[in-house]
């Protein structure tokens, strides 16, 4: 988070050179192939996967001549991203990055969340063409799990803290078109959620996380797993990483997915080169991951991942 | 705003740069993916998750934090009496005893019990003490008691069933807790926990003190007034720290230590059972590390070390006693009759220490395929030269290996295979099989039949025992005059040579869910053999007997066969309300002289426990236990017990405090005898206050 912040000092300093590039780019943008230029907010693990599977989906789904160059956030190269019809930022720390950079036409932001982002789903935003694939999913989609995995539940636990907090209204609006109740916990401080925890779990049939860093992080997730097993309430994580440490299922969306819907959206810009990128929203490709030993230990059958993703699909594409 | 022109622009874009930069990492990570895409710890692994019922290759009772509470116990073996099947009472009003299915005087050396995967089960004399075991009831998240048989997952002496306690996971408690008690009876009870957090460190201290008068007042007995001098206090201060390393290290340290003085022996009694004053220590570290990778092998190395220490010293007389001619002829070469004044003092100090390292192994071949395996080491020596005859550390090993699968033939029908290999010092090699069916009938219904073998170990008293009792007399002859003189009792002597006690299982179950399974019943049929059942046997051909008539030795001679049948039902008709019914019948079939092990445990036994919460956060909850007339080992029968408890609670917050005021009253139907016939358990009342943070 320093060098995050250090490389953003970095650029302030940057910017004076940066217009230089910006008039080169304008000049020479005539008659080239459609350029794509990916920043990276880390050489690595997600990131890069992501690029890869970029790279590898445009190629099978598009034949129109088009030029991928890639830099990484701590580095940017400024004159290709001068020059790029399309920029995509992948993680947060590149798309944070953006109101800094060079201007460009469109710019398309891939796994970040959407929750504190700047783009909320639907959205425009100003001269600059944005747009986004967030890393979550649909408040929807996570309660059709639930109401796959889990039929007879009615109770939604929520637990939320002082940034989640935002996201009360939306989500009972989302649990209430279910006909569910929604059960709300508020944890005011960072550390103390064990009171705020068993309060929301007798009232709750089932546990739902909700990325927040102050309440759902490594260091709780102990307490959190282990006090709603202990209450038999099963915990619906949002990551495979949460199915594996102990919650029931997930919905989630890996970068390759994510990778998939961006080559998409990307490959029809291509087609159609005056073409703006549809509005920001969730992803349209996504797992399901079901922790069976949970189940079986809770006393739950539940039905196996493929099948639960195909209902969802069915629920999703029902009118 | 004059302080807004201190900086420039850029300076203040640096300034807010920098502040992001302070951020506590969880602030600014909020929006980030990396809670998307990281990896986390294991928490849930398959050590922690208990069996679905349907997958249990054993009936299983589980007790968990609710009921504790609710029932209103204070001790441990108040708690068990919520399992179908168990036998539980006192022995004194200061020594606690619990046994699946009888066949048990006051050390219950016929079940295994484990606290967090540590055996508790002592060597010297079998069975627990219960009393001093560094642990509050508070602590504990659930209590499973596995009803039958399972040396293959838990070694010798897991023989006709197995407890298992679980504390709570240290992330679990936060803050500070407090919990007083007082009550009739000189009870009175103090409780202080505290947990809290460092980082990945996760940390309980609890501190607790109990006191308890005992039995009431005077009772006649064998035509004696008898006054129990059972009194008891145990002060305990135990330490838990979880510490999560990364995504797929843990570690666990535990460390505990009680002492729990007791009153023994009655006043105007027996006068080879004065009162008297018994000190118990029990100490305690646990180290455990495990590892559950993401492939989903999950392995653990746990290594504890365990301490026991009683001190009684015992001074029986001085007895005056008439000597005829004969006695005195062999005491002195005089044929005259004369009186013996006699007095003995009996050192019952015992060091017990334990030293065990395990290692376990689990994983899953294939879907829904379970395997696990594993090994230990273990060496336990005994100190006593008041039981053993001999002052020097008398030593047992024992190394074990055990594996056991869990295999689907079919979608609904599961195998369960497993073995375990011993060798100990006492019993040399040791087999210990087990074959399991589980059949899924339906979604909520399943059968399961289960046959296994499991053997106990002798315990070192058994094996080893060798108690002599030495008596300075006076002997005083009418005419003649005095002679001081010592002569040397055998109370105790083991014969030695004993084989492992062994028994075979077979079990048909049906497990059922009714209602969205809020209503669960369980139904056990069992037939069990026992072959080589080790029996204290008396001889009373003593040249003198001042102390005791009896000489006792143990004999590996008797058979015992045990049939009936066990049913569990668990209703939770709302949230707010638990009701459990539990019903025993045994029929104890044995070939001892006395026929003593078939009358060890109740034809029948009942049990009822039912809890609501009601509005206000009113809670109430009973929980009565029912038991035919039965007769513990080596003491007179005692009559039906039928002991209600009641508690009525109520809630209420105090400050940023959750506080809770409990009225609890024990056996209020009545007086009672209880375990032998000098125990009167009269009803008892108590209140309790807790502060919890909220």
């Amino acid at each position: 988070m320093l060098r995050g912040a250090s490389v953003m000092i970095g650029r302030c300093l940057r910017l004076l050179p940066v217009a230089g590039f910006l008039l080169a780019g304008l000049a020479s943008a005539a008659d080239q192939p459609y350029r794509i230029e990916l920043l990276l907010s880390e050489r690595n693990g997600p990131y890069q996967a992501l690029a890869q599977a970029l790279h590898a989906e445009l190629r099978q789904l598009s034949d129109q001549p088009h030029q991928l160059g890639q830099s990484l956030a701590d580095n940017p190269d400024y004159q290709a991203i001068a020059e790029a019809d399309l920029l995509v930022t992948i993680g947060s720390q590149a798309s944070r990055l953006v109101d800094d950079l060079p201007a460009r036409r469109q710019v398309l932001h891939v796994l970040v969340p959407s929750t504190g982002h700047p783009l909320p789903p639907g959205s425009v935003a100003g001269k600059t063409h944005h747009s986004a694939i967030f890393i979550d999913q649909p408040w929807h989609r996570q309660l059709n799990l639930i109401r796959l995995a889990l039929p007879g539940v009615g109770r939604i636990g929520i637990l939320l803290g002082n940034t989640s907090r935002e996201l009360q209204a939306e989500l009972e609006t989302a649990i209430d078109q279910q006909q569910w109740q929604a059960q709300i916990g508020l944890v005011p401080e960072a550390g103390n959620y064990l009171g705020p925890l068993r309060r929301l779990l007798e009232q709750s049939e089932v546990l739902l996380a909700v990325p927040d860093q102050q309440v759902f992080n490594r260091q709780n997730l102990q307490g959190i797993l282990l006090t709603s097993y202990r209450r038999e309430v099963p915990m619906i994580g949002f990551s495979p990483g949460y199915v594996r440490a102990g919650a029931l299922a997930a919905v989630y969306s890996t970068p390759e997915q994510i990778a998939t819907q961006a080559a998409h959206w990307i490959a029809s810009l291509l087609a159609e080169p005056g073409r703006q990128l549809p509005p920001a929203r969730h992803p349209e490709y996504y797992s399901v991951a079901v922790n069976h030993q949970v189940a079986r230990s809770l006393g739950l059958r539940i039905p196996g991942e493929t099948d639960l993703l195909h209902s969802l699909q069915a629920l999703e594409t029902q009118p | 705003m004059w302080y807004l022109k201190l900086f420039s622009r850029r300076q203040w874009c640096r300034l807010s740069l920098l502040a992001l930069a302070l951020l506590p990492p969880g602030l600014y990570a909020q929006q980030d993916e990396a809670a998307f895409l990281s990896e986390l710890p294991v928490v849930l692994s398959a050590t922690r998750l208990k069996q679905s019922r349907h997958d249990t290759p054993a009936a299983v009772t589980v007790i968990d934090r609710h009921m504790i509470q609710a029932s209103g116990a204070r001790t441990l073996v108040d708690v068990l009496r919520l399992v179908p099947g168990m036998v539980t009472g006192y022995a004194t009003g200061s020594q606690q005893v619990a046994s699946y299915h009888g066949m048990a005087d006051e050390f219950s050396r016929r079940m295994q019990v484990l606290v967090d995967g540590r055996s508790v089960y002592q060597p010297d004399f079998g069975g627990v003490s219960w009393s001093s075991l560094p642990l509050a009831l508070e602590d504990i998240d659930r209590i499973e008691v596995i009803r039958g048989p399972n040396s293959v997952a838990y070694g010798t002496n897991s023989f006709l069933g197995v407890i298992s306690i679980i504390t709570r996971h240290a992330a679990e408690e936060q803050g500070t807790y407090t919990k007083l008690t007082r009550g009739s009876d000189d009870i009175g009870d103090a409780l202080l926990r505290h947990g809290g957090r460092q980082g990945a460190l996760d940390y309980r201290l609890s501190l607790q003190y109990q006191q308890d008068g005992g039995f009431d007042g005077i009772t006649r007995y064998k035509n004696r007034i008898w006054d129990n001098h059972d009194w008891s206090r145990a002060r305990r201060l135990t330490g838990r720290a979880d510490y999560q390393a990364n995504a797929t290290d843990r570690w666990e340290f535990q460390a505990g230590i009680a002492e729990s003085p007791q009153g023994k022996g009655a006043l105007f009694s027996d006068p080879s059972d004065p009162p008297h004053t018994q000190q118990k220590e029990n100490n305690f570290v646990q180290l455990r590390w495990e590892r559950s990778n993401p492939a989903g092998h999950e392995f653990h190395v746990q290594f504890h070390r365990d301490e026991h220490v009683t001190r009684d010293l015992l001074l029986v007389g001085p007895v005056t006693t008439d000597l005829d001619a004969a006695t005195v002829n062999q005491l002195t070469g005089f044929l005259v009759p004369g009186t013996l004044t006699a007095s003995a003092l009996l050192d019952g100090y015992l060091r017990t220490q334990r030293h065990d390292l395990e290692f376990q192994h689990r994983y899953s071949p294939a879907a829904g395929t379970r395997f696990v395996w594993g090994g230990s080491l273990r060496m336990d020596r005994v100190r006593s030269e008041g039981w053993f005859g001999r002052d020097d550390w008398l030593y047992h090993h024992l190394y074990r290996v055990f594996g056991n699968a869990e295999i689907p033939v079919t979608q609904d029908l599961k195998l369960n295979l497993g073995a375990m290999l011993e060798h100990n010092d006492i019993i040399g090699h040791d087999l210990s099989p087990r074959l399991a069916l589980n059949y899924r009938l339906a979604e909520q219904h399943s059968v399961r039949t289960a046959w296994s073998l499991a053997s106990r170990t002798p315990a070192m008293i058994e094996e080893i025992g060798n108690l002599v009792g030495v008596i300075d007399a006076e002997l005083t002859i009418p005419g003649l005059g005095s002679q001081d003189f010592t002569v040397a009792e055998q109370l105790i002597l083991s014969s030695g040579g004993l084989p492992r006690e062994r028994i075979e299982s077979v079990e048909i179950g049906y497990f059922g869910e009714f209602f969205e399974r809020r209503l669960q019943l369980d139904v056990k049929v069992f037939y069990d053999e026992v072959d080589e059942l080790i029996t204290l046997t008396t001889t009373q051909n003593k040249p003198i007997a001042l102390l005791s008539n009896n000489l006792i030795d143990f004999e590996p001679t008797d058979r015992a066969r045990l049939q009936g049948i066990e049913t569990q039902l668990d209703w939770r008709p709302s949230t707010h309300t638990m009701v459990r019914f539990g019903h025993a019948y045994i029929d104890i079939d044995s070939d001892d002289l006395q026929e003593e092990y078939s009358r060890s445990a109740p034809r029948n036994s009942y049990l009822l426990f039912a809890s609501h919460r009601f509005p206000r956060q009113l809670d109430a909850s009973l929980a009565w236990h029912y038991t035919e007339r039965m007769q513990w080992l080596e003491w007179e029968s005692i009559n039906a017990i039928s002991r209600l408890d009641l508690r009525f609670a109520k809630s209420f917050r105090l400050g940023r405090q959750r506080a809770q005021l409990a009225l609890v009253g024990q056996n209020i139907l009545g007086d009672h005898v209880e375990f032998r016939r000098g125990n009167r358990f009269d009803p008892r009342a108590f209140i309790q206050l807790s502060l919890a943070p909220d």
